[in-house]
């Protein structure tokens, strides 16, 4: 299994080349972005924490204003970033053995504020075995909090996001009898929901299909699907307008042979 | 254990950013000193080693990890022992990676939770207490 040599002048260097430009240029960004946003989000937050004297309720809620807007733009920059490392094609998957379940549980935790600042209830519904699977815990983590963000964004006050994760035995993912088999993760909501032509373009990138009263950048979901593909898996979804969405991740327990 | 409140050497060639640290770092009662680039503060380390350091990683001159190097090579045990916290608007993981490589004690991204940032550098002052 012999693959062919790059040399230079080909059009795969020139692309790569212009890829290494695009990651560095980007990662400058990334960086000039987040040195003012550090001062922008600290001094916010000295600010409300009441460190500089008490604060009306009136001011607390300018200040989480800011804080979210700050939030989002620092949201934007990561999803770009992220859009632009598996576009680039070199993305690495870092696989180890990690417990699934462990990983969703604390994606989960990091969105109860967001969940409880709607008054959403938020079910994690993870067993308490470990679901060991050979994956980028990094990449995983990314894939859960988007989809966790995007449920809760789409939930309106008073409603539910509830996560599960599950092995599956059988059917299609198992590599054969004795195969690794896999792992499901579900994200329920009792959000909006989604009209049966718009169920795939949710992926595309930038598109957003409730249009822009919802904060976000559009990217969330295609990165969960292409993060979930490069891990040999995928990302699908169900929906009822007004009852809610299921976003279902499906991800070998093994590294699929390349 | 020294008796008297930690000292923690910030470098950052960013001014707001060192205002910001000592605001959060002196209201939980720690000392704070201040160095804008990669050599003074190698300078003020050697001088007289702070209870922990929060180093930057992209200064003018000296970079954050040929700091880190030096300090970890240094021949006096009292410096080459300082806990280093590296903290940079640099996330991707190759650069924690190269941060904890340069022999860090730990890595923070920015922006930084300022209500948990006081309490990762005790954490790490604890941990290179003697006894």
């Amino acid at each position: 299994m012999s693959k062919s040599s790059v040399t230079p002048g080909d059009a795969a260097t020139e692309f790569r080349l212009a890829s290494d430009a695009t990651m560095d240029f980007l990662a400058n960004v990334s960086h000039e972005l987040r040195t003012p946003l550090t001062a922008i989000l600290g001094f916010t937050e000295v600010i409300a924490s009441g460190m500089d004297g008490p604060v009306t309720p009136s001011q607390a809620a300018d200040l989480a204003t800011i804080q979210a807007s700050s939030r989002h733009l620092l949201e934007l920059v990561d999803d770009l970033i992220d859009i632009a490392t598996i576009e680039s094609g070199r993305i690495e998957l870092l696989r180890e053995s990690v417990d699934v379940g462990l990983i969703v549980r604390e994606a989960a935790e990091d969105t109860r504020p967001l969940a409880g600042e709607k008054g959403i209830g938020l079910i994690v519904d993870v067993p308490a075995e470990p679901i060991l699977a050979s994956v980028d815990p990094g990449r995983l983590r990314t894939i859960a909090l988007n989809l966790l963000s995007n449920a809760v964004k789409f939930t309106p006050s008073g409603g539910r996001v509830r996560v599960t994760v599950a092995p599956v035995t059988g059917g299609a993912g198992a590599a054969g009898a004795g195969g690794p088999g896999a792992l499901e993760i579900h994200v329920r909501d009792s959000g909006i929901g989604i009209a049966p032509e718009d169920l795939e373009r949710i992926f595309d990138r930038f598109v957003r299909v409730a249009g822009p009263s919802v904060a976000g950048t559009g990217l969330g979901l295609a990165i969960a699907r292409e993060l979930a593909r490069l891990h040999g898996g995928d990302l699908s979804v169900a929906s009822t307008v007004g009852i809610g969405s299921t976003f279902t991740v499906r991800l070998p327990l093994g590294e699929p042979p390349r | 254990m020294t008796p008297s409140r930690p000292l923690v050497l910030v470098v950052d060639d960013m001014a707001d950013t060192r205002r910001l640290m000592r605001r959060v770092l002196e209201r939980a009662s720690l000392r704070v000193a201040e160095a804008a680039t990669g050599e003074a503060a190698l300078k003020a380390i050697r001088q007289a080693p702070p209870d922990a350091v929060v180093l930057d990683l992209r200064l003018p001159g000296m970079s954050g990890l040929e700091v880190a190097r030096a300090v970890r090579a240094d021949a006096n045990e009292a410096v080459a022992a300082t806990p280093i916290l590296a903290c940079s608007a640099s996330v991707q993981p190759e650069v924690r990676r190269e941060a904890l490589d340069a022999g860090c004690d730990a890595f923070e991204g920015k922006p930084f939770d300022i209500r948990s940032f006081a309490d990762l550098l005790l954490g790490l002052i604890a941990r290179r207490a003697p006894g």
